[in-house]
């Protein structure tokens, strides 16, 4: 506990985060200004939904993977995780704690942006905050943060962290979609319908991604291709399944984090 | 006793009202030209003709049914005939209309049908309030809902249709007046061939593999009608082929893979409708320049318009995807909208690709994209693009209770933050 909050202590006075939380915040109130001001009221999956949508999984895992990563190598170049093994602290403590630490941390920030967003939509005549995209952002935190600290692991030095972040944020996001759409155009529709449910479940984004259109009843904007893997995500027991394969995002690389740490101590 | 007997025969053959023990088909070669019959509730087989101006009724719970192929209903060579409330089911087609004047039919429900109801080279014909359903064969294995061909003057009105192959379809008519219908789970919802002086109003249309279906007519006004969701492969909201002077205005197309496809078109004006979360809103092949749209609202779709390269004319309309400024202030943007995107094209060659909408990776592919597009000047090019919807009113009211909420979220958060680095 004390580990945490010593943690916790330090993320939040990093000028990066206060950046990062100033960054959110800016971004989430202007886009509901323009709705509020400029759009129609409309249902449905419109271009200001895709907007908070691309906003938040373009910017907030690229934030998370970074900081989170660079946190764990930083410990490692600075000789603190050396200090931190001659106390009676396992290496699992130190992964779970410093996982508590990151998300506690941008849920402070998320927490902060949607205040923001509140009071100026209240100021504006009220605006939707839909359920569905606070758990979207709940477990956009909980996932990447996992993912930065295993690549923090990975890295051993900041720079290094840093790198590997960006290039691991820019395959998830960006690399492995083009990579799809260059492949459609030399194999068949189907081969290729095939590839992105693989992707769906491979890579963490798309995962978000595919369960917010889920979620939000908008599985018709994937488009008919996709109608038997959204209808049975929303059985029952695509419903569990979701559920289960989130949890394994986010519990298997903190375990590979501490299994790596372990090896590390071991050589 | 004799007496008796001529008193009820005189009373069953003069009567206006019928009553049980009924023989159907007895009572109409009996009536009167004006007579009214009410046929009373209960299950009658047979093949049934009406050649004379006769009204009939049937009370709740009246069916009529055939179980051989001939209608079970024919309405032939007649003036004034009047049909209301009657159940029917058939194998083949329940009501066949042939050479008519002044005729309604209304409140008929004809259930597991091939073909629902069959007008021809009749004038003067009302279709009100029925419900129509058909089986769940194939759709090249059924028949039409309504099918009305070489007629004149006709109302088809608030009608409920589901499971046939086209819901209305009207061939060689003048003046059809199509309103208030419900089309669902059909080939097509309305299909119109041949024709002329056509209205189509606050129609809904549903699950179709296409909503309306407009082929070699003329003069036509869609106006009010809802048209959504109709996404299968080759599946359009409205299809216009080889269509003249139409006018479609105040229609919403909803979640249909194209909203509205004019093919080989001319004197089209499409104004004031709703395009929302179509694949792609408009389609244009060989559009002539004197068709307009114009004063539109595109949200939500993934491709707004593509033509080939005859263009369309694109004229105020709203489109969700600008993002230029209106620094005179007058409404419109002061950068013209070009509404070709390179990744709309793909998905409408892939499908399949229709997963990576608004995806992180296509967002920035479309920004790139609108940048080269913006050299764009002929093609699919709105020069005044309306900027703010006129659709919602812009209200800035005051809500009290989120702005308390956003303050304290926003207060506790920040107290949060300043107390944890501190700690």
């Amino acid at each position: 506990m004390m580990f945490v909050k010593i943690e916790l202590k330090q993320i939040l006075r990093s000028r990066w985060m206060q950046l990062v939380a100033f960054l959110f915040t800016f971004v989430f109130v202007a886009i509901i200004v323009i709705q509020q001001m400029a759009l129609p009221d409309i249902e449905g999956f419109t271009r200001q939904t895709a907007s908070f949508l691309s906003v938040l999984l373009f910017l907030l895992p690229l934030f998370i993977i970074t900081i989170g990563s660079m946190s764990i190598a930083g410990d490692i170049e600075s000789g603190w995780l050396s200090l931190l093994k001659t106390y009676p602290m396992k290496r699992t403590q130190y992964i779970t704690g410093k996982y508590v630490a990151i998300a506690l941390a941008f849920l402070l920030v998320i927490v902060v942006a949607f205040g923001f967003v509140l009071t100026i939509g209240g100021l504006l005549g009220g605006v939707r905050l839909p359920i569905v995209f606070v758990v979207l952002t709940l477990l956009c935190i909980f996932i990447f943060v996992s993912l930065g600290i295993l690549l923090g692991t990975f890295a051993k030095t900041r720079l290094f962290a840093l790198a590997l972040s960006l290039v691991v944020w820019s395959f998830l996001l960006l690399l492995m979609s083009y990579a799809l759409m260059a492949l459609g155009a030399v194999v068949p529709g189907h081969i290729l319908q095939r590839l992105i449910i693989i992707t769906i479940h491979i890579n963490p984004a798309e995962w978000l991604r595919f369960g917010y259109f889920l979620f939000s009843n908008q599985a018709s904007v994937l488009g008919p291709a996709f109608y038997d893997v959204t209808r049975f995500y929303l059985s029952p027991i695509g419903h569990v399944l979701y559920g289960g394969i989130t949890i394994l995002w986010i519990v298997l690389p903190l375990m590979l984090a501490t299994k790596l740490l372990k090896e590390e101590h071991q050589r | 006793m004799k007496q008796i007997v001529l008193f009820f025969l005189f009373f069953l053959f003069t009567s206006q009202t019928a009553y049980a023990e009924f023989d159907i088909q007895f009572a109409i070669d009996q009536a009167k030209a004006g007579d009214s019959i009410h046929i009373p509730a209960g299950r009658y087989q047979g093949n049934f003709i009406v050649k004379k101006p006769i009204k009939l009724y049937g009370q709740k719970g009246t069916e009529l049914y055939a179980q051989n192929d001939e209608p079970v209903l024919k309405i032939e060579h007649a003036t004034n005939v009047s049909i209301e409330n009657l159940r029917i089911t058939a194998k083949n087609k329940g009501i066949v209309a042939n050479e008519m004047v002044n005729l309604e039919l209304r409140a008929i429900e004809l259930k597991d049908i091939q073909v629902g109801i069959h007008i021809q080279r009749s004038r003067h014909i009302r279709i009100l309030e029925n419900k129509i359903i058909g089986n769940y064969s194939h759709f090249a294995e059924k028949g039409n809902g309504i099918a009305v061909f070489k007629s004149e003057d006709v109302a088809i009105e608030h009608n409920t249709i589901k499971q046939v192959q086209d819901g209305i379809y009207v061939e060689e008519v003048k003046r059809v007046d199509v309103q208030r219908n419900k089309v669902t789970n059909s080939r097509y919802g309305t299909h119109f061939m041949y024709s002329n002086g056509v209205k189509v109003l606050f129609n809904t249309y549903l699950q179709n593999v296409t909503g309306l279906m407009v082929m070699m007519t003329t003069n036509l006004e869609i106006s009010s009608n809802t048209i959504s969701t109709h996404n299968g492969f080759n599946s359009y909201g409205l299809m216009m082929y080889d269509t003249q002077e139409a006018m479609v205005r105040k229609n919403s197309f909803l979640h249909n893979r194209v909203g509205v496809a004019l093919q080989k078109s001319s004197v089209i004006q499409i104004q004031e409708n709703r395009f929302q979360m179509n694949q792609t809103a408009l389609e244009g092949t060989k559009v002539d320049e004197r068709s307009t749209i114009m004063e539109n609202q595109f949200t939500g779709n993934i491709l707004t318009a593509r033509s080939d390269n005859q263009g369309l004319r694109l004229m105020h309309n709203f489109y969700d995807d600008y993002t230029g400024l209106d620094v005179a202030g007058d409404g419109f943007g002061d950068v013209p909208y070009v509404a070709v995107s390179s990744f709309g094209q793909w998905m409408v060659r892939q499908p399949v690709y229709q997963f990576f909408v608004a995806s992180p990776s296509v967002v920035i592919l479309t920004s790139l994209d609108q940048q080269i597009n913006n050299t764009e000047r002929n093609l699919l090019v709105d020069s005044e693009p309306k900027l703010m919807s006129n659709m919602k009113k812009t209200e800035l009211s005051l809500n009290s209770k989120q702005l308390v909420i956003g303050l304290v979220v926003t207060i506790c958060s920040l107290w949060l933050w300043r107390r944890g680095t501190r700690v």
